[in-house]
């Protein structure tokens, strides 16, 4: 590779993901789902179904009280009655959930259809209307409707960047997806292109032995359109900051996002939800996840409706071995630990991880006070010194933890995981973070 | 009133991330033991089994008044992270063989009470103990000053030896432009008088390759902090032949041995890369400056003494910029939204 781009900071993952070379099962057993009428940056939902209905794969269930995206069934089956639910990602509040046992056979709404103008024909009010109507959100991200963004950028955006990275540890779903379905993301590229009115996208890789010779590369071809920009492959490369660095030489910094200055971050994913919405008319109801970790037997690549919860896939998986474990949702750097196994996955979740209880436990033997080894300052991303903040926090001295650039902190947790003395800078970080945020909405 | 710093680490026993790296603190300081190691086995073959016996009552001090400490303090009690052996191992080595028993003894006790312990109790350490301890031993320059020949045992079980039956340590020597019959060749292998540890320089240099090779340090700090050795009393020479003396310079005494030494404990040490560059280079040039003074018998302690404390100051005055907080690009911003 003659160019290959870099970026400060940041770790390379070297453990073995054990589903690498596993194809996407899709998952249609007969079970019952739990699907929450939420989705970020949208109104609030109320259920358009009610206990007993019958619904098809694709059918409206959950409509927005204002302008909005809906919630749509994943599954065909029956309603069997609508819930109150907290999400993991949220305990503050409750959403109204609704529970459908899936008949396993996955019929689709006969309302389906595929967008029939041609794509040179359209304007971006009528992908966007598309998307709105198939509910795309910006999944691997912050997990908003796809359509606002191009209601609010087109013709502001200069660069579209799509990443097509896999630097988290035991994520393999992203590299599934290029490696079976190519064509499904560069035609959603392609789309996305003509939304934001510009000719070209970066494709971002990273340059692991996993990423080389991928379908996707072949697919590109010499496409002059799409560029494919090769990274060195370290954690956190799917951070939109860094990408945008990258491309446009332009640093993202709290308050200010890529947008601002021209340029947006999607995923591979998003681009394959979005063909799916112009090719089948198919809202998105379902995702790639990888369930992988040391303690479960079988790890696989699912494709899976969106409202199944944890146990269904573990249960998928042919269940826990090896003890004591802890269910995390997405990246094991940043994810959540889920204590509810019965809480159900949502379009914000990319990967189940079971992980010994010993292995992600910090237990108290291993835990020391800090050895100012400078590790953390190495790796850090956005160029602090997590040691001095987190060293600030312990005495209490959150005025100097922010004047140390605690707010620039972008939650990476590469400095807890690099940290010999296991004393977890990065939460120290977080709450000198969130206390500044805090006290900014108290000024309000 | 001061307030005392909660001695335990604060960390939630479950909390992102869920993914912690294999490496901890044991295994760091096990790195430096091992990388001292040759130095201490050759220290034992030249001067006899007094230097052993230094060298282990220097650790069992330095452990047992680590230990004590903590149950006078409550705190959780972690000899396993092998810090206290390893200041004690780092003070004895510093050590001539022939000083009397009670030095290591004090030297480790102060080392750990003073510059390892106390500070932790406001923050973090300020400076490498075992230098804190050393330091405060050299108001006894003459018994640091004089060691036994090479090859010339002296009984383990005597306390103390007088001065003038021991040969001075050849650094003193160099300052009065002569190196009593000894050749470059003598003080590369380790066979002329000198601290227990410093003695044989290819030992030491087999050590610092070695962290290097398991990354503890990068490769930068010790070369920097060797050439700026060599360059300053290249350029400054004690003797006619400028070659000469900068080899006798980097090669006798501790400036060495220091190179280990100054990271042997990060906490007087600083954080960003520059910083360290920085640091690794005045402690050479320190080292030098410090010798030719003629003010403390070993130029090498003092200097990364004084380069510990002025770490602090050195990281927050090159901290780098915060990502996206670039002034030009903040304006640019600002632009933009006033055209709107
Ligand atoms: S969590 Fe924050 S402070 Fe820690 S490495 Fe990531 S960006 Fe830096
Ligand atoms: S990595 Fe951990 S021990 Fe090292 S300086 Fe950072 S917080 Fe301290």
């Amino acid at each position: 590779m003659s160019n290959v781009y870099s970026f400060r900071g940041g770790v390379h993952f070297t453990q073995k993901s054990p589903t690498l070379k596993l194809h996407t099962e899709r998952f249609k057993d007969q079970i019952k789902l739990c699907v929450p009428l939420f989705i970020p940056g949208e109104p609030d939902m109320t259920a358009c179904v009610k206990a007993g209905d019958t619904v098809l794969r694709g059918q409206e269930i959950g409509i927005p009280s204002s302008d909005g995206c809906s919630v749509h069934s994943p599954v065909s089956g029956t309603v069997e009655g609508i819930v109150n639910i907290r999400l993991p990602s949220d305990k503050s509040r409750e959403i109204p959930a609704i529970e459908i046992f899936s008949d396993g056979k996955m019929e689709n709404i006969p309302l389906l259809q595929p967008f029939d103008k041609k794509l040179s024909e359209t304007t971006p009010e009528e992908i966007a209307d598309v998307l709105k109507a198939a509910s795309v959100v910006n999944l691997n991200y912050d997990g908003t409707a796809v359509y606002r963004k191009i209601l609010a950028y087109t013709g502001k955006i200069r660069r579209l960047i799509i990443n097509c990275s896999e630097t988290e540890p035991f994520h393999t779903n992203t590299l599934r997806l290029m490696f079976e379905r190519p064509a499904d993301i560069i035609g959603g590229i392609k789309i996305l292109m003509r939304a934001f009115a510009i000719t070209g996208a970066d494709i971002i890789m990273a340059d692991s032995e996993e990423e080389a010779d991928n379908s996707l590369l072949k697919a590109c071809g010499k496409s002059k359109y799409f560029k494919i920009r090769i990274f060195e492959s370290r954690y956190p490369l799917s951070d939109p900051a860094l990408l945008t660095k990258a491309m446009i030489g332009y640093e993202v910094g709290p308050g200010t996002c890529p947008e601002d200055f021209g340029c947006t971050v999607l995923s591979a994913e998003t681009c394959a939800a979005v063909y799916h919405a112009f090719a089948f008319g198919l809202p998105l109801v379902e995702r790639r996840i990888t369930v992988s970790g040391e303690s479960v037997t079988h790890p696989k690549n699912l494709l899976v409706p969106f409202g199944i919860s944890y146990t269904a896939l573990i249960d998928k998986c042919d269940g826990i071995r090896n003890g004591p474990c802890a269910l995390i949702d997405g990246n094991p750097l940043t994810g959540i630990c889920i204590s509810d196994y019965s809480a159900p996955v949502t379009a914000s979740t990319s990967a189940v991880l079971l992980v010994p209880e010993l292995l992600c436990r910090a237990d108290a033997s291993r835990v020391s006070a800090c050895i100012n080894c400078g590790r953390c300052s190495a790796v850090c991303p956005r160029r602090l010194l997590p040691s001095y903040i987190a060293a600030a926090v312990n005495a209490g001295n959150m005025k100097k933890a922010v004047k140390l650039g605690a707010e620039f902190c972008s939650e990476c947790g590469l400095c807890s995981y690099v940290c010999p003395a296991h004393s977890g800078p990065m939460n120290r970080i977080l709450q000198a973070k969130n206390s500044a945020v805090s006290e900014k909405e108290a000024d309000r | 009133m001061i307030k005392l710093r909660k001695p335990e680490p604060v960390r939630a026993l479950f909390e992102a991330p869920y993914f912690l790296t294999e490496e901890s603190v044991m295994g760091i300081n096990l790195d430096f033991i091992i990388a001292l190691t040759p130095a201490l086995v050759w220290g034992v073959i030249c001067f006899g089994l007094r230097a052993l016996a230094v060298v282990l009552l220097s650790v069992c001090t330095a452990v047992i008044s680590e230990t004590v400490w903590k149950l006078i303090f409550r705190q959780r009690i972690e000899t396993n992270d092998l810090s206290a052996v390893l200041c004690g191992l780092v003070l004895g080595l510093c050590l001539p063989a022939s000083v009397p028993y009670w030095m290591p003894v004090a030297g480790a006790f102060v080392a750990v009470v003073l510059f390892k312990q106390l500070p932790k109790l406001f923050g973090r350490g300020f400076c490498v103990p075992a230098v804190g301890g050393y330091l405060f031993l050299s108001f006894f320059q003459n018994e640091l000053t004089h060691s036994p020949k090479a090859f010339e045992y002296l009984s383990a079980a005597k306390f103390s030896f007088d001065v003038s039956e021991l040969a001075e340590i050849p650094l003193l020597a160099v300052n009065r432009a002569e190196l009593q019959g000894l050749s470059v060749f003598d003080l590369l292998l380790g066979r002329c008088p000198g601290a227990i540890g410093e003695v044989s320089v290819l030992l030491i240099a087999a050590g610092i390759i070695y962290l290097i090779w398991r990354r503890v340090l990068s490769w930068k700090l010790p070369v920097y902090m060797l050439l700026s050795t060599a360059l300053i009393s290249g350029l400054f020479p004690v003797t006619l032949d400028r070659v000469d003396s900068m080899f006798a310079e980097v090669f006798s005494g501790a400036a060495m041995l220091g190179l280990i030494v100054a990271f042997s404990d990060f906490s007087g040490v600083p954080v960003t890369d520059s910083g360290r560059e920085i640091y690794a280079v005045a402690c050479g040039a320190l080292c030098i400056g410090l010798r030719y003074t003629g003010l403390c018998a070993e130029g090498a302690f003092p200097a990364i003494f004084i380069m510990n404390l002025l770490s602090v100051p050195l990281d927050r005055l090159l901290q780098p910029k915060f990502f996206g907080s670039g002034k030009q690009q903040i304006k640019e911003k600002k632009g933009k939204e006033e055209k709107q």
